[in-house]
């Protein structure tokens, strides 16, 4: 054997070591399933990066070793003041950003310096939807297939466009804002179809999911949350996971009589796709109205888990977070799709870090629960009972009417709100931002319309123990605890970003944004942003072959609106008690609507 | 001296300009019995009088958010008052409330009157009331809703005619009774097709604990205490007008109106 043949086999031999060790580490580690989460192109192309809903980039020339020389590469105003929640999409060469109401779309040449705007597209919502917003006049983000940017406007309409002239293509009106009904999310596509759905869970919506012809925007296939189950698309396929599932028609008879024609269960968070099963991913919103005394019952299918057929919209499973809701725990959140072993058992999963306080690890076969650890303060809640699957409520802490209940934790927006997480297959771990939140509750009657009684729920919420209002977490799944904590002054809005850099990327409401060690926590740059950070970053390879990372500041929403829409601190139960929460949030930032994109020098 | 006149001058003139202020009232462009565009509501016979009192002409900003959004617009200083409001801590209201009313059940003249939550036929009779509302909270509380028909209070702000929809159901006979704010109930019923009958409930609270009555005041801004008296003083100086033109539009009250 010649010294260089000796060398090879050497090396030969310490790879098979070394790549044993490898894989099997890897195959400990939980993972996206490779239909869901395709091979890196260097694109971002829908907010959750893919079906799987990871926010995961390959991209790694921005890592632990080279991050603290990121610099600001360019900067673009999106015009608008309010708050943007929305997530800043590459596809090719072109960059595309849209704006809150009135919500226009910005298509951006990576090319050129400064990345130029190619066109723009203004879809004109009605401004009277301005006034139906629950929670600011936001947009979760556009999303683009096969040549077409999709996405949703305020007063309830679904608009295509053409990515390359930005030519609209088609616009359909799903919704009436003089119902009450406006829309704010993503939508997903699947080949032919996209999905999208209604909000205004506030004002007495019944809340459904459409998909709708990708060439036409014609209804194919309509699922209400509420209803006869002929409305709720439940059929011979429905095979519910837990007996409280099953039965007929619960849509109906878990609500007083027509209660459900106005039963919310609005659809206005994140959609997951599984290639394999062909299933669709989603969680419904809030039982209507907000006080539980009005609506004795289940108020199936609100504030649960739904998996449907992608091509039909028959239900396969169902499972309900939060059975007759007390607290405005909508089930909205995302749902990351994860393959992992699961104590020696190999299972197809989703994970929802949820507005209860809970981590939910759920079979999405079957939609049996395998798991549900907290991850923040619990009072209101002790955990889910596994072999029935319900959710153990504390009876103190049960809102009742002419009752102040003090510290409830977590709160109305959860212990994590819509801004979904990240998960990285390198470090296994899910990355949440969330809140440290508890209130107070007292049910009221208030003006509706003014002059006229309605039963509300006056709101003021602090911050939980340790004083601070926000954490951003690294959650082992499968251990169900937390590996690490960042605690933030305020609480946090922003969507997390993983990359295979080691590092994860999120924002704060005071307009910090922070790229942190995977592993440790250790926060290894940060910048400081003209506004509150309540965006979703994502991150892309520029026409220079270089990694570049964008995010859009300007906070509002729900728990910044204090700022965005210039409420009162002196009025604690404004912005349904958030503002109590975020008084001195006014003197941490300002408005703004920008575009930050960075890069290595 | 020359400069002092001046002043004076610039001064009186400002001055003047203060007392000419026009007076910003929030109300809904499209919202009977309470105000509409066409100034036909009793909040715009009201605002009048009162910017009559106070030597201010009215304007209006029309705001028809609901869910007491029309507070941020006080806040933002869009307008300087609301002419309904119930008690709040998001606002100053001023005192004493100008009616007191509650809510009432509309039947058809030719049926027996229902007179109280209580009343056993609510269990056999075709119900409709608004959602989430005080009288839903009371009927389910009582475990009634077989009969029950919720009418979003959204579309009974909507555009015209939506908002005496719950009337409307009862002139028609698709429901056989309604349970309505005093007010909406007084006034369409009295313009309603057929004649129709209005009963307040009599209780202050229903037996499980839910406030039915309600005091209704006119609301300013947190720190504009002193428009607050000027608006008090006003409405109690012409309290004999408030009340006709709350009797001209029908409105049932708990309170009792001033002598004639």
């Amino acid at each position: 054997m010649s010294a260089r043949k000796f060398v090879y086999a050497v090396c030969v031999l310490l790879c098979v070591l070394l790549c044993a060790v490898t894989s099997s580490v890897a195959q400990q580690l939980p993972a996206p399933p490779p239909s869901a989460a395709p091979s890196e192109n260097g694109e971002w192309t829908m907010p959750a990066k893919n079906y799987a809903n990871t926010r995961f980039s390959d991209l790694a020339e921005i890592n632990v070793d080279t991050v603290g020389a990121l610099k600001v590469a360019w900067t673009f105003s999106t015009g608008v003041n309010r708050g943007q929640e929305s997530s800043p999409l590459v596809v090719g060469t072109t960059m595309y950003v849209l704006a809150p109401y009135p919500q226009t779309l910005y298509a951006l040449d990576l090319t050129q310096p400064g990345a130029p705007t190619r066109w723009q597209y203004e879809p004109k919502p009605d401004a009277s939807a301005q006034g139906v917003a629950c929670c600011d006049v936001v947009n979760r983000g556009p999303t683009f297939s096969a040549g077409k940017i999709f996405f949703t406007t305020l007063d309830a309409q679904t608009v295509a466009v053409d990515a390359e002239t930005g030519a609209e293509l088609w616009k359909v009106k799903l919704g009436d804002i003089a119902k009450g009904e406006t829309m704010t999310m993503a939508p997903l596509v699947v080949r032919d179809k996209v999905y999208v759905g209604i909000s205004g869970g506030e004002y007495g919506v019944r809340g459904w999911l459409q998909a709708l012809d990708v060439d036409s925007g014609k209804t194919i296939w309509k699922a209400y949350s509420t209803g006869p189950d002929a409305e709720v698309l439940i059929g011979d396929d429905f095979k519910p996971y837990y007996a409280t599932e099953k039965g007929k028609d619960l849509g109906v008879s878990t609500w007083p009589p027509n209660g459900w024609e106005q039963g919310g269960g609005t659809v206005w968070g994140w959609l997951s796709y599984d290639p394999d099963l062909n299933l669709i991913y989603y969680g419904t919103g809030n039982p209507g109205p907000w006080n539980p005394n009005q609506r004795p019952g289940d108020n199936k299918w609100t504030a649960g888990i739904f998996a449907r057929d992608a091509d039909t919209g028959a239900a396969r499973w169902f499972y309900q977070i939060a059975p007759h809701d007390l607290h405005d725990w909508d089930a909205i959140n995302e749902l990351v799709l994860l393959d992992l072993d699961w104590h020696g058992e190999q299972r197809k999963v989703l994970v929802q870090p949820g507005r209860t306080g809970l981590v939910y690890v759920i079979d999405r076969v079957t939609g049996e629960v395998l798991s549900a650890e907290p991850f923040h303060v619990l009072t209101a809640i002790t955990g889910v009972d596994l072999s029935t699957g319900q959710l153990q409520l504390v009876p103190e802490k049960m809102p009742v009417e002419n009752r102040v209940i003090r510290d409830i934790c977590p709160t109305a927006p959860g212990a994590k709100d819509w801004n979904p997480s990240a998960f990285s297959p390198v470090t296994g771990l899910l990355y949440i931002p969330h809140n440290n939140l508890c209130m107070d509750w007292e049910s009221v009657t208030t003006s509706y319309i003014a002059g006229t009684p309605f039963v509300g729920a006056e709101v003021r919420m602090f911050a939980g123990p340790g004083g601070h209002r926000g954490e951003f977490s690294a959650w082992d799944i499968i251990a169900g605890k937390e590996r690490w904590t960042i605690n933030e002054r305020f609480p946090l809005w922003s969507a997390a970003m993983a990359t295979a850099g080691g590092l994860v990327f999120y924002g704060t409401m005071d307009g910090w944004f922070k790229a942190v060690n995977a592993e440790s926590g250790a926060v290894l740059w940060q910048f400081k942003v003209d506004s509150g950070i309540i965006g979703q970053p994502t991150t892309f390879l520029g026409p220079d072959g270089k990694q570049y990372i964008a995010v859009l500041a300007g906070v509002g929403g729900w728990a910044g609106a204090i700022v965005s829409n210039d409420l009162d601190p002196r009025d604690a139960t404004a912005a349904k008690g958030f503002v109590n929460a975020m008084q001195d949030l006014k003197g941490a930032t300002t408005k703004g609507g920008t575009l930050y994109v960075f890069g290595l020098p | 001296m020359c400069s002092a006149f001046l002043s004076a001058t610039m001064g009186l003139a400002m001055l003047g300009s203060a007392a000419a202020a026009d007076l910003r009232v929030c109300a809904d462009p499209d919202n009977l019995p309470f105000s509409n565009r066409a100034g036909d509501g009793f909040e715009n016979h009201l605002a009048e009088l009162l910017g009559a009192e106070l030597g201010r002409t009215v304007d209006y900003l029309w705001w028809s958010e609901p869910q007491g959004s029309v507070v941020d617009a006080l806040d933002e200083g869009r307008c300087d008052l609301v002419m309904s409001m119930l008690r709040s801590t998001a606002v100053l209201n001023a005192y004493p409330p100008y009616y007191r009313s509650t809510f009432a059940f509309v039947t058809r003249a030719d049926a027996s009157p229902v007179r109280s939550y209580d009343d056993p036929v609510l269990r056999e009779l075709a119900i409709g009331t608004g959602f989430g509302t005080p009288p839903a909270s009371a009927l389910a509380a009582r475990g009634i809703g077989t009969t029950v028909r919720l009418y979003s209070a959204f579309v009974e702000s909507g555009p015209a005619g939506d908002r005496s929809a719950l009337v409307d159901a009862v002139a028609k006979g698709e429901i056989d009774v309604a349970i309505i704010w005093g007010p909406v109930a007084g006034f369409f019923a009295a313009r309603a097709p057929v004649p129709l009958t209005v009963t307040p409930l009599r209780e202050l609270e229903d037996s499980s604990g839910i406030a039915q009555v309600f005091d209704v005041h006119v609301a300013v801004r947190l720190d504009e205490g002193e428009l607050r008296m000027e608006i008090e003083d006003a409405l109690l100086r012409r309290r004999a007008e408030v009340d006709a033109i709350l009797a001209e539009f029908d409105i049932p009250r708990l309170d009792r109106p001033a002598a004639p």
